[in-house]
């Protein structure tokens, strides 16, 4: 009796979103455990700090944390100190450093293990989120919520079993994107803003977004939906530019943000027809792997994004421009500054990138989506294949520094 | 419907005129390196408007959407077209320590710098060499110089049918001896060398782990104005600099080295022995890239 309860309540918890959301972060803790062996023994073919164990802080995580456990260079004089400091914007270190002071007991944590609950925190509002967004879509009816641990394996999915900036970024640029569109509170939509833009740059993708969502209210004589988009597009831009200015200010150089961002650019191909020759050279006059996969993923995933968004069912068609808008700003931004660096992780930040996946996830398993059934079949081996692909690339690729 | 076929039509017919065109009609250099590609976008977009138009898709719920990515899919195909059929192989220049310092190590890292430019020469990469410091075996000149005098170029960057035995053979007339400025052996090989260059260069300056100036050193005009020049040069190609240093390294080498690679828009890599020489260089492009963070940092309170 016992027993049959037990399975009836696990049955009904899988239709769930708090059940699969639970189901999907206990897979993620396993899967982090076995990135955890496989990371040991891999490292990029240059020096870059790590921590142990790999997935509390892989890539870039170790820089927050030098930020959290020390604060600042504000005082540095050379510019790779200035760099490994202010290339990084502060929420997270924040949220590490001030952990003990909100956790009591948490203090004797490491900083990287605290770095990874957070995102782990983070991550489980991120798939609630996502959902929530499909729901404001008007397309929640077409997806079940058993496809949500699915999400661990979409291109950089992945990341939700690590510690980073990025699942942090998305929850904040999703809640922003909520708030524009269903809660439209100004109050809510201020706090989104300013925190997605404080734990990373990345969160400036939204200003297409919020674009797209303006012109769309401006269209339709939808007051309220205008005020909400402009409003978050301005308190992105205005926080932003305070953080520039701020940094400038107490590091004593005002244009010290600009020349730092710059670098990122003049060590990479400097601009888009670098870009693509770097992409063209890797290919002709080159071994090296990672350069292919750094130049070659940067551009599949953008424009895979973009054949997805354009075949998941949506009520309005502001929603897919919308979305496009903000994988164009990744895509544009990587060109033009001639970085194909770390796109696998960036496109997490876009907010409907989860659902997107979900909703064509849905799409896909649902027989009657797609009339013809060869045509349903092709797409699945075509999807499935790009997954795989972007598995390894994300696998394999984060220890050994093939996407940054 | 009919009106904006029309228009599209015309525009169709200018753009393929406007293509034959641009190669007679004086464009802006920068425009003229990309007429075509640009022209193939703005066909492929009137294309695809024109399609959508006359099959009376417009209404179509996901058509614009549609027109859009094809639009941009068909930009970077062109795009990436024109980049495959106009890149260019890379030419390594390396530019040598051959002072004193190198005594113990110049029997490795030449060959070392003969292997690079052997698996070099199978990705069809140029080759071109300068040292300074050293004695060339023959020659009047060489440690006879003043110490910031003391740099000759030794192989024209271009493209060589057998680069690794041109190198080797050069390398074999060198003895490491005497002093020699790394900066001035710079400034030579910007100004005398890659200035009218018109190919992509990686500039690989191997040196010693000692300090690497002539005492006195150059002036500080010296170094900004081979910055100046180095940005001259990178006006018109891609030029790529990584200093690699070899052995254990003094704070003030280290911090000479770090500045000057930061002030060249370079990376600066130490390595213990020569060994690491070949997979520094071929894998330059991750340390350069990366070069911003790529410092060990301390992550946790001591």
């Amino acid at each position: 009796m016992n027993i049959s309860l037990t399975v009836a309540k696990l049955k009904s918890w899988r239709q769930t979103l708090w059940g699969n959301t639970l189901l999907c972060l206990v897979i993620a803790l396993v899967v982090g455990v076995v990135l955890d062996f496989l990371w040991l023994p891999l490292h990029p073919p240059f020096l870059i700090p790590r921590v142990f164990p790999a997935v509390t802080a892989p890539v870039d995580g170790p820089f927050y944390l030098h930020n959290a456990d020390y604060g600042y260079s504000w005082f540095a004089k050379d510019l790779p100190s200035l760099t490994l400091s202010f290339w990084f914007h502060p929420l997270m270190s924040w949220l590490v450093a001030a952990m003990p002071y909100v956790l009591p007991g948490s203090g004797w944590l490491p900083s990287n293990i605290r770095f990874w609950l957070i995102s782990l925190v983070f991550a489980v509002g991120c798939l609630i989120l996502s959902y929530r967004l499909i729901e404001v879509w008007g397309s929640s009816n077409k997806v079940s919520v058993r496809l949500l641990p699915l999400i661990l394996f979409v291109p950089g999915g992945l990341e939700i079993a690590t510690g980073n900036a990025e699942i942090p970024t998305l929850f904040f640029t999703l809640g922003l994107l909520l708030s524009v569109l269903r809660w439209q509170r100004w109050q809510l939509t201020v706090v989104c803003a300013v925190l997605a833009i404080l734990t990373k740059p990345n969160a400036l993708y939204m200003i297409p977004i919020l674009l797209v969502y303006f012109i769309a209210g401006w269209q339709d004589h939808d007051t309220a939906l205008l005020k909400q988009a402009l409003i978050g597009i301005i308190v992105l831009l205005v926080v932003w530019l305070i953080w520039v200015a701020y940094v400038g200010l107490r590091v004593g150089e005002p244009d010290i943000y600009w020349k730092l961002r710059e670098l990122s650019s003049q060590y990479a191909a400097h601009d888009w027809k670098g870009f693509l020759h770097q992409l063209a050279s890797s290919v002709l006059y080159s071994d090296d792997i990672r350069d292919r996969v750094r130049y070659f993923t940067a551009l599949i995933i953008s424009v895979a994004n973009l054949v997805i968004i354009g075949l998941i069912p949506l009520a309005k068609e502001r929603d897919r421009y919308a979305l496009a808008a903000g994988n164009l700003a990744m895509l544009g931004t990587a060109l033009l500054m001639g970085n194909p660096n770390k796109i696998i992780v960036y496109t997490t930040t876009l907010p409907g990138y989860f659902a997107m996946h979900l909703l064509f996830m849905s799409r896909l398993v649902t027989k009657t989506s797609i009339s013809s059934s060869y045509s349903r079949w092709a797409a699945i081996v075509i999807y499935s294949a790009y997954w795989f692909v972007m598995l390894i690339v994300y696998v394999l690729g984060t220890p050994l520094g093939w996407y940054y | 419907m009919k009106r904006l076929l029309i228009v599209l039509t015309i525009l169709d017919v200018l753009t393929l005129v406007g293509g034959v065109l641009g190669n007679a009609v004086s464009l802006p250099p920068s425009i003229k390196e990309i007429s075509w590609p640009l022209f193939g976008c703005i066909s492929i977009a009137v294309v695809t408007l024109g399609v959508i138009t006359q099959a009376q898709l417009v209404h179509a719920k996901n058509a614009l959407y549609w027109a859009l990515v094809i639009v941009v899919f068909g930009s970077l195909l062109s795009f990436t077209g024109w980049a495959w059929l106009t890149a260019k192989p890379a030419t390594n220049y390396f530019v040598l320590d051959a002072t004193e310092k190198m005594m113990p190590i110049f029997g490795d890292v030449h060959a070392r710098v003969v292997k690079v430019a052997s698996v070099a020469a199978g990705n069809k990469h140029g080759l071109g060499l300068r040292i300074y410091g050293g004695k060339v075996y023959g020659s009047t000149t060489g440690s006879s110089l003043a110490c910031d005098e003391n740099t000759e170029p030794f192989i024209a960057p271009n493209f060589y049918a057998n680069p690794q035995s041109e190198i080797d053979g050069y390398l074999d007339d060198v003895e490491p001896s005497g002093d020699g400025s790394l900066l001035v052996a710079m400034r030579r090989t910007v100004d005398q060398d890659i200035a009218i260059y018109d190919k992509p260069i990686t500039l690989i300056i191997i040196t010693s782990g000692a300090y690497s100036e002539c005492s006195p050193p150059p002036p500080p005009s010296y170094l900004e104005r081979t910055v100046e020049k180095i940005n001259d040069v990178r006006m018109n190609i891609d030029l790529r600099i990584l200093i690699v240093s070899i052995g254990k390294l003094d704070p003030q080498s280290a911090d000479l080295l770090d500045g000057y690679a930061t002030s060249f828009g370079g990376c600066h890599v130490n390595i213990p022995t020569p060994d690491d020489l070949p997979q520094v260089i071929q894998a330059n492009s991750s340390y350069c890239s990366n070069y911003p963070i790529v410092r060990p940092t301390q992550t946790s309170k001591p």
